[in-house]
């Protein structure tokens, strides 16, 4: 599971100034579930309308099981203004960017940081 | 013994993919190792089907049945269940700071967050399918 990963790496992340946002249609309650399952440290957020899965283009459209809309498994990241740098969006959800492909993007698009 | 054997190798071959890919972040498009490892196993399991006799033959052709189902799942699952159409994504280089400025979603503690925060250096956004 590629929150797993994340949490794995989340030493390196936080080192470089960069906060993980994981985001699902589900609601608190089965986000909370999620973190817990993934032994997770960073935010988990709500996405009921699917307003930002909306807004980064990755709508897969009767994706769930009840026929209802979820997230096209991707990751992106946005630099301090909010311009976005990165991304990866899945061609199949079963395979995922490794925390060190995401790192390495963090290094290349940003800089590294000062030490 | 035959068939246990064989059962456990198509559950070994379709369990290690995904303790590979949770564990170890080994993402594999297409799965060869582990669908073979589930070919093997109804092979050998087609042959115990041919060489026994009586109860054991039927119960050798339960365990081929069961593995067979096994793998045609795990194909399906991993080369076309899982794979999406396309990719319409936002492009490169677009600013999402006035939509995404003030913005706030509940946590998993039901709480407002701020989806976006100037103060970061960089936002990880990490959209996944949600909790089965």
């Amino acid at each position: 599971m590629e929150l797993v990963q994340l949490q794995r790496a989340l030493a390196e992340f936080q080192q470089r100034g960069i906060r993980i946002v994981a985001l699902s249609v589900d609601g608190p309650e089965e986000l909370a579930l999620m973190k817990e399952s993934a032994g997770a440290e960073f935010e988990f957020v709500s996405d009921p309308d699917a307003k930002l899965i909306g807004l980064f283009g990755i709508r897969h459209a009767g994706g769930r099981i009840d026929g209802a809309d979820i997230a096209q498994s991707a990751s992106f990241l946005l630099d301090s203004t909010g311009r976005l740098v990165w991304k990866r969006v899945a061609e199949s959800y079963r395979v995922r960017p490794r925390p060190h492909e995401i790192l390495e993007a963090v290094d290349r698009r940003l800089g590294k940081p000062a030490s | 013994m035959r068939e246990i054997a064989g059962i456990f190798l198509t559950l070994f071959s379709i369990m290690s993919y995904f303790v590979l890919a949770t564990y170890y972040a080994v993402y594999q498009r297409v799965p060869l190792p582990h669908l073979l490892g589930c070919l093997v196993a109804c092979v050998f399991l087609g042959f115990t089907v041919v060489r026994q006799k009586g109860w054991r033959r039927f119960t050798a052709a339960a365990a081929l049945v069961f593995s067979l189902a096994l793998t045609g799942f795990y194909a399906w699952y991993t080369l076309g269940y899982s794979t999406y159409d396309g990719d319409a994504s936002a492009a490169l280089e677009t600013s999402f700071a006035a939509e995404l400025g003030g913005l706030t979603l509940a946590s998993q503690d039901g709480e407002p967050t701020e989806v976006f925060r100037t103060g970061d250096r960089g936002t990880l956004y990490v959209f996944y399918r949600g909790f089965w």
